[in-house]
């Protein structure tokens, strides 16, 4: 269960990335570029992922509360998560590793609705760059300006939920912010020790 | 703390391995004078490189990314080759 002083917070912060990504698309959308984006295309899947531990808690609690949390869903999350802590970000692109929530057969999210905000920002305008070998290529171009805008803007109101707790904003590789969330919502120290420890022992870099 | 010949980065607990004399004579064959005494991998990506799946396709989108920067016209045919190559030997039971 999401621990109690957590609960408006992440309640603020969902309803936050749900309006920053509507103005995103909105924007995105009044250009004429089409989209090469479409289902059963999961070239961005395997690109690397990190994301803050609210990510992190929402989307455990999601798989908890759907009973999508099993023991073989649990052990992909582990082996994924030691395989890309402290790995370097070129590294993890060209080695192919798939997010934990994808459904290597019918190549789907098990876990869409709650997306973390970089996969709902996630688009395309040629679907030949999104491969992770060949992303090198893509990157030679400048970034897409109201994606790094969206970015900044999440980062900036995560900062300032956190405060209110003290805390800081810490961004993990996927698979360990998934297992972190759990632990805050399924610890049975008070929620604001277990937390702490889990946020300052990420900020070492332990 | 010792220098990932993979990431490059400056990393605690790496593992080491001598080369032989042979693999160093490789070295020399492409034209290296001096070559390595050892090659250094940390942790993380010694993890990528000890695993069947992953290494392979590290490996793939190494030299792909460099056969392109070379210039390489069929750069993803000789790239894909090299992977099933990789991927045959990485499902070979070790002896």
């Amino acid at each position: 269960m999401i621990p109690k002083p957590l609960r408006r917070t992440l309640k603020l912060y969902r309803a936050g990335v749900t309006q920053l990504a509507s103005d995103f698309w909105r924007k995105l959308l009044t250009e004429s570029k089409p989209l090469a984006c479409q289902r059963g295309c999961s070239n961005c899947c395997y690109q690397p992922l990190t994301m803050t531990l609210l990510d992190g808690i929402l989307i455990y609690q999601w798989l908890a509360d759907n009973h999508l949390w099993t023991t073989s869903l649990q052990k992909s999350f582990k082996e994924t998560a030691e395989r890309t802590t402290n790995l370097a970000l070129e590294v993890w692109m060209l080695s192919m590793i798939p997010c934990p929530l994808l459904d290597l057969e019918t190549k789907a999210c098990g876990a869409y609705k709650v997306r973390p905000f970089v996969c709902r920002i996630a688009f395309s305008h040629n679907d030949y760059f999104c491969h992770p070998h060949r992303f090198m290529e893509a990157m030679a171009g400048a970034p897409y300006e109201p994606r790094q805008e969206s970015l900044l803007a999440l980062a900036a109101m995560e900062e300032g939920l956190l405060k209110k707790h003290r805390l800081p904003r810490v961004v993990l590789p996927f698979a360990a912010a998934v297992l972190h969330g759990e632990a805050i919502c399924t610890t049975q120290d008070s929620y604001s020790d277990r937390a702490k420890m889990i946020w300052l022992k990420e900020l070492k870099g332990d | 703390m010792a220098k990932c010949t993979v990431c490059k980065r400056d990393r605690k607990n790496c593992k080491v391995f001598p080369l032989t004399e042979a693999e160093m004579d490789m070295f020399r064959k492409l034209g290296v004078t001096e070559p390595p005494k050892e090659m250094t991998y940390c942790q993380p990506c010694w993890k990528t490189l000890s695993d069947p799946v992953s290494s392979p396709a590290f490996l793939k989108g190494l030299f792909q990314t460099q056969l392109k920067q070379l210039g390489v016209a069929n750069a993803e045919d000789l790239a894909s080759k090299f992977h099933i190559e990789l991927l045959k030997k990485a499902s070979k039971p070790r002896s």
